[in-house]
């Protein structure tokens, strides 16, 4: 366990290397961005979820809050399981933002099932690329297996470990002046579940900006198993609707 | 240029579309709560255990993934020699029994039972059985899908997950049967593994839920082995109190990745469970 966080620290650690070696261009943040507090959004997500051992309705809330706009993104997050009262996950998520369009995610989640009186908790490390239209993350998840003590989210008991890839690709369509996009990709993990889930998921997304803060989304996702078994079927099925707001400054009113 | 921008959302949209409803069409030809409720329902070959005088005390063979086909060796006739030598009470395996799930394979494996066997030979479904109309063969020539039997103090129970899911209703059915057994040992027999060591290979139960759930159930009913195969991988690990064992290969001419065909005799004595891993190389009887 202590060689993973190990592993872990250093390859944050590389990520910041990597930013220190400062960028330019238009893409870049400001050169000496400062530090200070900033609530940067809310998400709200409303997901059905369908598979095998689980069919659950929850709610999914997180909020964004920035102290310093590359290094410290932070974004707690909790999903409220009405179907099912035993089932607790929330997260912590860091995103050090190294350009425009590229970041390192590093990702606490903590999952308890009262019912089987088993937990785990994932830390999940993944690079990202969200370009205007194209949009993938590389990562791996560690993930501990909790058989005693499984409500702490500090126990990265290293008995029951996991290592797994993270992976997601997606384009983005965009329609009516940026009013209408729609999405399409395959994943084996999204923000709206804590960590990967079987082995090939294609989704899509149909999306509405609202307003210049409020974007609406309907998102549909499909996990398929049994790949290498030559038996392939649809084990999972999610469907979610989701509003973003931003806390964006308000656009100054045009001169007439 | 809006026509190009259309188009290809079009068609990709329609290869969404496509994917995701050719993989509704679930393309196993059987689903797991068919073969469930057949099984629980009693429609296929029951299992008839051995007569015992006691059955506190005996040994059984547990070997997987033997992939037994028409043209190839296999390792029937050792299985006994090995059964006679240890007075083993029955076979029992994790499936992958065939290796393509045929009629032929099936009939081959009961002339080779008949000649080769004196004992019982029981089997968990693998994802090999199901190819083809293999479900239709194994229930009728090999057994249930599902199963659990009290043998002298033990809970022998047979768990379906050929296609790398358990099912609710085999889930809920398994924690009452786990509930109500009063065996001093538990045994689950099944093809998938809950958990391989370091990194999570596509080999284990696809579902992280399910493995949450029972990973739950062994852990409250206290079972003894979760024995499973598929992998072709020998591996060893104990999840809480609960000892996984992923058996290599049984096979004549598919070998094991990181070991060579093998088999266990799990003995019961008594309130107390040994087990010998053994080489079908290795036999000199």
């Amino acid at each position: 366990m202590k060689k993973n966080l190990i592993g872990l620290v250093i390859l944050i650690l590389v990520a910041v290397s990597a930013k220190a070696q400062e960028q330019t261009g238009a893409g870049a943040p400001a050169k000496n961005p400062e530090w200070g507090y900033q609530f940067k959004g809310i998400d709200y997500n409303y997901v059905i979820r369908t598979s095998a051992s689980l069919s659950d309705t929850d709610i999914q809330l997180s909020s964004d809050y920035s102290f310093h706009p590359t290094w410290v993104n932070l974004t707690p997050g909790i999903e409220m399981d009405f179907s099912n009262p035993g089932l607790t996950r929330y997260f912590l998520q860091e995103r050090i933002n190294l350009s425009k369009y590229n970041s390192v995610v590093a990702r606490m989640n903590h999952l308890q099932y009262e019912r089987w009186e088993v937990g785990a908790n994932f830390v999940n490390l993944y690079f990202q690329q969200i370009r205007p239209n194209l949009s993938w993350a590389l990562g791996a998840v560690y993930i501990a297996q909790l058989l005693d003590d499984w409500r702490n989210p500090l126990n990265f008991n290293d008995d029951l470990y996991q290592l797994r890839m993270l992976y997601q690709v997606g384009y983005t369509w965009r329609f009516r002046q940026n009013k209408i996009d729609f999405s399409i990709g395959a994943e084996n993990f999204t923000p709206y579940e804590n960590y990967g889930y079987d082995q090939l998921g294609p989704y899509f997304q149909l999306g509405y900006q609202i307003s210049q803060r409020t974007h609406l989304a309907a998102m549909a996702d499909m996990r398929m198993v049994g790949l290498g078994t030559a038996l392939p079927h649809l084990e999972r099925e999610t469907y979610s609707l989701m509003i973003d707001w931003r806390n964006l400054p308000k656009k100054p009113k045009t001169a007439q | 240029m809006k026509r190009i921008k259309i188009a290809s959302l079009a068609g990709t949209v329609f290869l969404w579309v496509f994917v995701s409803c050719g993989t509704d069409l679930n393309l196993s030809p059987s689903a797991v709560p068919d073969r469930f409720n057949e099984s629980i329902d009693g429609k296929t070959k029951p299992i008839i255990l051995p007569r015992d005088k006691d059955p506190q005390h005996f040994n059984f063979v547990w070997l997987t993934d033997m992939h037994i086909r028409t043209d190839r060796k296999d390792y029937m006739p050792e299985l006994g020699n090995i059964t006679e030598h240890n007075r083993s009470r029955f076979i029992i395996t994790s499936g992958d029994l065939t290796d393509g799930g045929e009629r032929a394979q099936y009939n081959h494996i009961l002339v080779e039972e008949s000649q080769d066997l004196k004992v019982p030979l029981y089997s968990a479904l693998g994802n090999h059985d199901l190819f083809g109309d293999g479900w239709e063969e194994f229930k009728d020539k090999i057994g249930p899908s599902t199963a659990s039997v009290k043998y002298g103090n033990s809970q022998l129970i047979i768990l379906d997950t050929a296609t790398c899911e358990v099912g609710r209703d085999q889930m809920d059915w398994l924690s009452d049967t786990l509930h109500h057994s009063t065996a001093k040992h538990k045994f689950i027999f099944t093809h998938f593994c809950l958990y391989n060591k370091v990194a999570e290979l596509p080999i284990i139960l696809c579902d992280p839920d399910e493995r949450f759930e029972l990973i739950g159930l062994l852990k409250k009913y206290q079972v003894d082995f979760y024995l499973c195969g598929h992998g072709h991988y020998a591996e060893e690990v104990k999840i809480g109190d609960t000892i996984q064992i992923q058996g290599a290969t049984a096979s004549a001419w598919n070998n094991p990745v990181n070991s060579k065909p093998e088999y266990y005799v799990f003995t019961i004595d008594g309130n107390q469970v040994d087990y010998d891993k053994e080489y079908f190389e290795d036999i000199d009887f």
